[in-house]
């Protein structure tokens, strides 16, 4: 079974493709020049969709009045990619730079031939894919992922499989399975490993750690493969280990009762004391200062006193000061203390 | 002549309030406070934009995890040291359990507070407090329990495994739930509004406590601060164990330096922390 026959919806033509063609053979004629000339596929076609303000000159019906159909292909970023020794024929079979609609066979769809074409060089990931949720839910209503919903078309970023950086793991996280599954990224971004993983701790588990990502997917708590899932990184890991609630609200709503309780108590707990804390220290700090500045006066008066308090009290402190250690040596506490009753 | 100044010889004196273990245990509490909050706040409060940039400084999530474990242990230590000093004291009859010397709580500790309200409203004088008030009590038992709570689900997140081989995974939720809570309680409430402001910021300490460092405190203001429990070592005439000659020497100087140094870490921490807990709620 391949991707060939799934029917992809197909973008319908506004104008006639007889009429159009007369509006664009001539860039056409230019990027035959150009492109012979430069005789290099990449290049060649970057001539044209290199310009960010390339968009389609037919677009199709379906779009919205005003509305573009943007053609451009962030060179940089393809230079920067995974394929950056690909041609861009590669993927875009049947597109020549010496023809002049530039597509061979205009009835095939240019996505779909994009698409199939990830499988012809990555047989293996394709097979995995093939036996995954995923794959199912695609072929029946197109809601799953396809390669490039989750890895992107013109930007494909290193894998390092095995050793991902934090960052590759995070943007999958959130710029792939987190935009169908919203709401798992949601709760999963308040736990443990997601935290360490957005401050760059690469160890620590994304989505694509527990749960696989081209096949074996799904995973329930106590079940030998989620065992499994954990044992990668946590080698001492046991059934009981895998009821760690991986998935929670922020605010616990779907928590175990036990964790609600937990939580309620102390966010109640934090508030009180905050509020008592915070109104008693005001309190006593106000009484306390009121009573000992009160000594020196009033209003502006009283800095001042107590100003001169602290100089005549360091005076006191350095004239006080024992010349050193033998002064005191005979020294008999007791008697001082019936002198100062 | 003032109070404690020896009228013959001119020599000063103090009251020695802490001992060199309390000291050093005060030092422990500091640093592994600091430490800890400094390596498990950015955790916390992960959507801060300080927070990457702390985490970097103190060289990322497992940097800070390893000085996290560190400071734990150092925790641990004087929780041990704390509680087996209380045996001890207890053990080699130094003193009741619930006497005045002691920081168990008692009777006189509601009548303290009832008069410190009272005080407050202008109706009666400051209750004339013990060798601890109830507010160190407070401070020295809400950090004990801390302890023994964040200390418990901490080990439990050490060990998840381990945990996990005893009780269901579920209670590692709990102990991450009750860990950071607890723990953003002690930073935010018990440290910064209770611990600073009592013990260290107000007006005749400010800004820090010289007596946690130097371990004594002039003698006038010992029996203006603790009258107390300076009337009842006058009666038992036990002053003695307690009023010392000022210390001299190189010591005095090396305790001012700890002192100043704290202080500006203590500082430091206190705005690292409203960074990362207080921006993103305004920004
Ligand atoms: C002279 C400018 C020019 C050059 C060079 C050029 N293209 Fe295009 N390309 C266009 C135009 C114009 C369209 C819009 C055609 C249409 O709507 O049917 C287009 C459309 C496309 C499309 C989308 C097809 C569709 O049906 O919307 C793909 C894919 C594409 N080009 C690939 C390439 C590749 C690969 C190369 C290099 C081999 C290339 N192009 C070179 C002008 C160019
Ligand atoms: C790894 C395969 C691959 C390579 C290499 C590749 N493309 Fe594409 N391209 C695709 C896929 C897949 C799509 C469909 C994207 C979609 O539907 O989101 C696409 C879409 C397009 C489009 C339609 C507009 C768009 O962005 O959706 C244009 C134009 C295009 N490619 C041009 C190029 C050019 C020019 C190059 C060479 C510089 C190139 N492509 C290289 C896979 C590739
Ligand atoms: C012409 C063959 C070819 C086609 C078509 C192709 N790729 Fe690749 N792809 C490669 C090669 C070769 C590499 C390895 C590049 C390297 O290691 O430098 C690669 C690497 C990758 C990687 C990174 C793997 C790693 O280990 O880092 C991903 C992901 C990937 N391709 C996805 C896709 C997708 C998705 C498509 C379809 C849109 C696609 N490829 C189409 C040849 C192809
Ligand atoms: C559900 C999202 C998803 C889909 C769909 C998907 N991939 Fe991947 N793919 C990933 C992730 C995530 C990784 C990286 C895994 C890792 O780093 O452990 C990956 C890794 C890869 C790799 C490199 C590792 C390897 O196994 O060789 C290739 C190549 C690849 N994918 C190609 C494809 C192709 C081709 C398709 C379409 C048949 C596809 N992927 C579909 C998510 C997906
Ligand atoms: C294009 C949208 C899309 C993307 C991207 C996507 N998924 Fe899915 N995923 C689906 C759909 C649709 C299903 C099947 C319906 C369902 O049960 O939710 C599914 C099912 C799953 C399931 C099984 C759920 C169950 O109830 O059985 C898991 C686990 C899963 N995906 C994980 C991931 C991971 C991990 C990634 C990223 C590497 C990812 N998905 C990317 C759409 C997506
Ligand atoms: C540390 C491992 C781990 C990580 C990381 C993780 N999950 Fe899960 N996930 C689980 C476990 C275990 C379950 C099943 C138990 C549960 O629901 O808590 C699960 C359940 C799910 C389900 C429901 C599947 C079902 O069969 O009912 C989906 C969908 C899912 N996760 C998606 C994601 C996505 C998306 C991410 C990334 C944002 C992610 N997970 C990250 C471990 C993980
Ligand atoms: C990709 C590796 C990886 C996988 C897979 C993984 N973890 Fe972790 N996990 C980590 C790392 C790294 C840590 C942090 C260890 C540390 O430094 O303490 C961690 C810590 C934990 C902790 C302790 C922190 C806390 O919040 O209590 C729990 C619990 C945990 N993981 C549960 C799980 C469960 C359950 C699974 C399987 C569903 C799982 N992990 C799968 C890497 C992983």
């Amino acid at each position: 079974m391949n991707l060939t026959g799934v029917g992809l919806p197909r973008p319908r033509r506004r104008v006639s493709r007889v009429a159009a063609s007369a509006a664009f053979s001539a860039i056409l004629m230019l990027g035959l020049f150009v492109g012979v000339a430069s005789a290099q596929d990449v290049e060649g076609c970057l001539i044209c969709h290199g310009d960010p303000n390339f968009t389609d000159p037919t677009p199709p019906e379906n779009l919205e009045e005003g509305e573009d159909l943007s053609l451009y292909v962030d060179a940089e970023k393809f230079l920067g990619s995974v394929h950056d020794e690909l041609k861009c024929s590669d993927c875009h079979k049947g597109f020549l730079l010496t023809i002049p609609n530039h597509q061979i066979d205009v009835d095939k769809d240019f996505r779909q031939v994009a698409i199939e074409a990830c499988e012809g060089c990555h047989q293996e990931a394709f097979q995995q894919y093939q036996t995954s949720e995923h794959a199912q839910r695609f072929y029946e209503d197109q809601a799953g992922p396809i390669c490039i919903s989750c890895h992107g078309s013109h930007a494909i970023r290193r894998v390092n499989l095995g050793e991902e950086s934090a960052d590759f793991k995070m943007s999958m996280a959130r710029d792939s399975c987190g935009q169908c599954h919203e709401d798992k990224f949601e709760q999963a971004s308040h736990e443990f490993h997601f935290k360490a993983l957005s401050l760059g701790y690469e160890r620590a588990a994304t989505c694509f750690d527990c749960h696989g990502f081209h096949d074996n997917l799904a995973l329930t708590s106590g079940e030998p493969e989620t065992v499994e899932a954990c044992r990668q990184c946590h080698p001492g890991a046991n059934k009981g280990f895998t009821y760690f609630q991986m998935h929670l609200q922020e605010g616990f709503q779907d928590a175990w009762w036990g964790v609600r309780a937990v939580y309620y108590l102390f966010s109640t707990l934090l508030v009180v004391v905050l509020v008592t804390g915070i109104a008693y220290t005001t309190v006593h700090f106000q009484k306390e200062t009121r009573t000992m500045l009160g000594v020196f006066g009033r209003g502006a008066g009283r800095l001042f006193g107590f100003i001169r308090h602290l100089e005549e009290e360091s005076v006191k402190e350095r004239e006080g000061r024992p010349n050193g250690p033998e002064d005191h040596s005979n020294d008999k506490p007791e008697n001082d203390h019936r002198g100062m009753l | 002549m003032a109070a404690g100044t020896d009228a013959r010889e001119g020599v000063r004196l103090v009251y020695r309030r802490f001992s060199a273990f309390h000291r050093f245990n005060h030092y422990l509490v500091m640093i592994s406070f600091f430490g800890l909050v400094l390596t498990g706040i950015p955790l916390k409060f992960k959507d801060s934009v300080w927070a990457e940039f702390f985490m970097d400084l103190i060289g990322g999530v497992e940097g800070a995890g390893f000085v996290h474990r560190v400071m734990a242990v150092f925790n641990f230590t004087y929780f041990f040291l704390e509680m087996g000093y209380m045996a001890w004291y207890v053990a080699a009859r130094k003193g009741p359990l619930f006497g005045p010397d002691s920081i168990v709580p008692g009777k006189k500790d509601w009548q303290d507070i009832k008069g410190m309200f009272r005080w407050f409203l202008g109706k009666g004088p400051k209750p004339r407090f013990n060798r601890f008030t109830y507010w160190e009590k407070f401070d020295f038992w809400s950090l004990m329990a801390g302890t023994v709570l964040i200390g418990g689900t901490g080990l439990m997140m050490w060990f998840p495994e381990f945990t996990a081989s005893l009780l269901p995974g579920v209670s590692l939720n709990v102990a991450l739930v009750l860990h950071s809570n607890e723990a953003f309680l002690a930073t935010g409430v018990i440290f910064i509004f209770v611990h600073f402001f009592s013990a260290h910021g107000r007006p005749e300490s400010f800004p820090a406590d010289e007596v946690i460092f130097s371990g004594s405190l002039p003698l006038d203001h010992y029996i203006a601060d603790r009258p107390a429990e300076y009337e009842n070592r006058l009666r038992a005439g036990t002053l003695d164990q307690v009023v010392r000659p000022a210390p001299t020497g190189p010591m005095t100087r090396v305790n001012s330096w700890l002192m100043a140094i704290f202080s500006v870490v203590a500082l430091f921490a206190a705005t690292y922390t409203m960074l990362l807990v207080v921006w993103p709620l305004l920004f």
